[in-house]
């Protein structure tokens, strides 16, 4: 298990640290993989681009995805992730600082596990990473890896 | 002068015939009895009578037949008694050659002069009476010897004689006897028949002597109105006869004494006892009873016969007026027609005025037409004004009645009240007057009235007029419905051309245009007989759907009896196209299937529909630019709104948890009062977010689109504070929410303006142990828009009305926050959502009494 990764998307560098911190703070040895935008995130997924050496089924636990982000934003990462055999039944929770109507729904509709709002009072948001984290990593079943798929 | 005999003419001028038989005879006669005469000769009769006529001369000498003659037929001519020329012979006979025969005459006439008795002498004393034989003897010879002849005789047959009438007379009493029995008898039939005669006689017959009545029968006491024969006999010839023929009877009397010759007839009035004078015929004849002279008279009245023949008159005269009417029908107008008709009344009747009144259609009053012909003049008075028939005086009667009035005494006239008050009497002042009614269907059409004859009025005139009045009325009845047809017709035809629709009448089966109006020559250019001479297909534009072929359809079907109304293309003259409404309808004319063609101008119309077309383009064009204008902004809104949302948190975030991790990490480094500090900048990044969240939450409320429904407001309601309580969890609130309320909205809306509003009340009554919170609705007189509102009432804090209109402003709070926490952005909300459904809100409240909120949802609420 100790392979286990957080995969989090996210380009605002306050947003990562924080982020780092409250899941850290909790889970000291958990490991984080961090991309700051959209493309770079579907690459590292897909092995591609700069993580085409990358094993492609080495796969994170879970991805934090926020939903404003350069050059492919949340919803399309999770679309294209969703598309994807490999990555089809990876969990995905949306980070978002909105509560829009409009992206709940596109997110939902796409099949995210999961949508958190990024409270503004840390304490909070703090809370809210130990028992994402503490819920996908222990307590759910991990789907398994699609080898089969090409 | 009278000539008695020939002696009269003694030293008188007397005309002749010059060399006639008779003039002959005449001087031979005056000189046999030594008259002397003038003689005058005349070449011819009629000169000599003219001559006697004229006084020229005393007497003339004619054949008896020319005097007989001339006694009637001139004045001053008498036939005489005197008669000459008897009888002459003349013989002709050749010059020496019959002298056999002329003396056997001369023996002849010899012989018969000889003889006292023969004809010569016969026939001389017949013709002139005074002629005598020349006596042979002288007469005393004659006479000695016949009386001593007679005496010789006389005395010796005296005795035979005496004895034998003796005895004549002793047989032929008793014959004498039975004679007079007989005679007696037969006297006695006679008489009876003759009392039968004259008691049963039709003609009365009256016997009388001088002026007394001696005898009259029956039938006369009848004819002259008696009441019996003894009143007749009591009075005297005279009272039976009208004055002022009086003389022709005392003329008579005056003759029968003298014994002059008297007339064996005479026509006179006769007068009956009630005054009445009738016309008599009267034959006389004069007879003897016991010496004594009487006239026997037979009279019989003339009235009847009269009356028959003018009748007879009247009849020829009243049909040639209906002639004269039915040929001046034709060629008149109804005022002309009246007029004849008067004019030909007073001409039938003699009267001097005529008038004709036409009753209304109601019976109640006339109020038409008053003609009246005086003396040839008719004038029309049109009665403009209704005049009530009781006002119309005899009118009114013989309206009412329906019955001929005569009325010849002019007294009589003012017995009907205010007279004739429609009939203009100062044209003519009445003196009297006949009026009748013309009925028909038992209805008095119209009234008829003739004045002031000179005689009076009877049952004649009646009848004439009656006949000339009801010619009249059928003689107008049928003049009305002619010039009406005639109107109609122009009317018809004055429409047809003055319609402002094209007209045209086909003949589908052979194809022709029969005839078209004005209009329609005009809408396309052509002349009437151009347009006849035409092809009715080649009117049209000629480019489908409006070609010569979709023209051929369109009549068919019409021809087959179905009305077609459809737009169409023409081709006006001048090659322009021009628009029109063509309506087709199969209709027959003068007997005769035609196609009644009707074609609407609506080149203007479909000008204006090309004109509304094109703004409706514009229009269009215009809105869906607003309209894209209205959704960039929207979408430009919403982008604000979603950056909004998440690139001011995203810092808002930050502050915060770097704060939150300064004082984790380094708190043990500050003192209390720098860790304040920084609790302070949390808390007011915090509240940041809360109001960029609000704000949001009410930009989000304006963009939705509204999806409107009938909504249940108290269900919604209860719901509402349901929740609203939960929120507020060891207060006692209590909900008095109004049942059965409804309103049109937007469920969702309404539930967050329903939600705000409970919510605003259950923080304002914070203060009190129980909290009354209660919605209904109510009507509102302040307003004008809305005749009823809801509204949320509770009973906190309250607030004060001077700062009311800062109330429903975003972010505006009349209280502390620490008094009451809250964004300030709930009654903004409300506001927005009220405004979104068209409605209005506001407020009613006083510190710490409460406050009220009132809200319309605009219409269908």
């Amino acid at each position: 298990m100790n392979d286990r990764f957080i995969l989090l998307v996210e380009d605002n560098p306050s947003d990562i640290a924080l982020t780092k911190r409250a899941v850290t703070k909790n889970m000291a040895s958990q490991r984080m993989v961090v991309v700051e935008d959209g493309q770079e995130a579907v690459d590292f997924l897909f092995a591609a681009g700069k993580y085409q050496e990358r094993d492609r089924f080495d796969l994170p636990s879970l991805v934090l995805l926020d939903m404003n982000l350069p050059k492919l934003d949340g919803v399309e990462v999770l679309r294209r992730v969703r598309s994807n055999p490999v990555t089809r039944r990876l969990p995905v929770v949306i980070l978002s600082s909105s509560v829009e109507e409009r992206d709940l729904s596109r997110s939902y509709d796409l099949g995210v596990n999961s949508y958190i709002r990024k409270a503004v009072d840390y304490t909070q948001f703090s809370e809210y990473m130990k028992c994402l984290s503490f819920y996908w990593l222990t307590i759910n079943e991990a789907p398994p890896t699609n080898t089969s798929a090409i | 002068m009278n000539i008695e005999n020939i002696l009269d003419i003694q030293n008188k001028t007397v005309s002749v015939l010059k060399s006639s038989v008779y003039t002959e005879g005449f001087l031979k006669l005056i000189d046999q009895f030594g008259v002397k005469v003038k003689i005058i000769d005349k070449s011819d009769y009629k000169e000599i009578l003219q001559s006697i006529d004229e006084g020229d001369v005393d007497a003339g000498i004619t054949p008896k037949i020319f005097g007989v003659i001339s006694e009637k037929k001139y004045n001053n001519i008498q036939a005489t008694n005197i008669i000459f020329t008897p009888i002459k012979i003349f013989y002709a006979a050749p010059k020496e050659k019959n002298r056999d025969i002329i003396d056997a005459l001369d023996i002849e006439l010899s012989r018969m002069k000889s003889d006292d008795n023969s004809v010569y002498y016969n026939s001389l004393n017949h013709w002139m009476g005074f002629y005598k034989n020349n006596p042979k003897f002288p007469i005393w010879v004659v006479w000695v010897f016949g009386m001593a002849v007679a005496l010789i005789v006389f005395f010796f047959s005296i005795s035979v004689v005496l004895r034998q009438r003796i005895r004549e007379k002793v047989l032929s009493l008793g014959a004498a006897n039975e004679r007079s029995r007989k005679f007696e008898k037969a006297q006695e039939e006679s008489e009876k028949r003759f009392r039968a005669i004259f008691e049963l006689s039709h003609d009365s017959i009256a016997v009388t002597q001088q002026t007394k009545f001696f005898m009259v029968n029956p039938a006369f006491v009848q004819l002259f109105g008696y009441s019996s024969l003894e009143d007749v006999l009591s009075r005297s010839v005279l009272d039976t006869i009208a004055p002022r023929e009086h003389y022709r009877i005392l003329d008579y009397i005056r003759r029968r004494d003298r014994k002059e010759d008297a007339p064996l007839w005479y026509k006179t009035m006769g007068i009956r006892s009630d005054g009445v004078e009738f016309e008599i015929d009267v034959r006389v004849s004069p007879i003897v009873l016991d010496n004594q002279d009487y006239t026997v008279s037979i009279i019989r009245d003339n009235t009847e016969r009269q009356r028959m023949e003018r009748q007879r008159q009247h009849q020829m005269a009243v049909t040639l007026s209906l002639l004269n009417l039915s040929k001046h029908a034709e060629a008149s107008d109804i005022g002309g027609l009246v007029q004849f008709c008067l004019d030909e009344i007073n001409i039938l009747t003699g009267s001097v005025l005529s008038v004709i009144y036409f009753n209304n259609e109601d019976q109640d009053g006339i109020s038409l037409m008053e003609w009246i012909s005086i003396e040839g003049n008719t004038r029309q008075n049109v009665f403009k004004e209704y005049c009530p028939i009781e006002k119309t005086g005899l009118w009114a009667t013989t309206f009412r009645h329906k019955k001929p009035i005569i009325v010849n005494q002019k007294d009589g006239l003012y017995l009907y009240g205010k007279v004739i008050s429609c009939l203009s009497e100062y044209y003519a002042p009445i003196q009297r007057l006949l009026c009748l009614p013309i009925i028909e269907n038992n209805v008095v059409k119209m009234a008829l009235g003739v004045g002031n004859k000179p005689e009076e009025y009877d049952e004649d005139d009646i009848e004439m007029i009656q006949i000339i009045g009801r010619d009249l009325w059928k003689t107008l009845n049928r003049r009305r419905a002619e010039i009406a047809q005639i109107q109609s017709e122009e009317r018809f035809r004055t429409i047809y051309e003055a319609v402002n629709d094209a007209i045209l009448i086909y003949d589908f089966v052979n194809h022709a245009i029969v005839d078209c109006n004005s209009r329609f020559s005009e809408f396309l250019g052509y002349s009437k007989d151009e347009m006849i001479a035409m092809e009715i297909n080649v009117f049209s534009e000629g480019v489908f759907p409006y070609d010569q072929n979709s023209a051929r359809q369109w009549i068919a079907k019409a021809a087959a009896g179905a009305p077609q109304i459809f737009e169409w293309q023409l081709r006006h003259k001048s090659g322009e196209v021009v628009w029109g409404e063509i309506s087709l309808r199969r209709a027959s004319l003068d007997g005769k299937d035609r196609l009644l063609i009707v074609v609407r101008d609506i080149s203007q119309r479909k000008d204006a529909e090309q004109k509304l077309q094109n703004i409706n383009i514009s229009l269009e064009r215009l809105v869906s630019e607003r309209t894209a204008e209205l959704q960039r902004a929207n979408k430009e809104l919403e982008a604000f709104s979603y950056s909004v949302s998440h690139d001011l948190r995203a810092p808002l975030r930050g502050i915060d948890g770097w704060s939150m991790a300064l004082l984790e990490d380094f708190g043990s480094q500050f003192n209390e009062e720098a860790r304040e500090y920084l609790n302070c900048v949390r808390a007011e990044t915090q509240r940041m977010g809360e109001l960029i969240d609000a704000q949001l939450q009410l930009s989000r409320f304006s963009r939705f689109d509204l999806n409107k429904s009938k909504v249940s407001l108290s269900t919604l309601a209860k719901n509402v504070a349901t929740s609203v309580q939960n929120m507020f969890p060891g207060r006692t609130i209590e909900f008095i929410i109004q049942s059965g309320l409804y309103c049109y909205g937007d469920a969702r809306l309404i539930n967050a303006l329903l939600m705000n509003l409970f919510d605003n009340a259950c923080k304002f009554t914070a203060p009190r142990s129980v909290a009354r919170i209660e919605f209904g609705r109510t009507d509102i007189k302040t307003n004008k828009i809305c005749a009823f509102a809801f509204f949320v009432r509770d009973n906190g804090v309250g607030y004060d009305m001077r700062f009311a209109s800062k109330l429903f402003s975003a972010f505006q709070r009349l209280h502390k926050p620490t008094e009451f926490p809250g964004t300030g952005i709930g009654l903004a909300t409300v506001q927005r959502i009220v405004l979104r459904h068209g409605g209005q809100v506001w407020a009613e409240a006083e510190v710490d009494q409460g406050a009220t909120f009132y809200f319309t949802l605009g219409e269908g609420s």
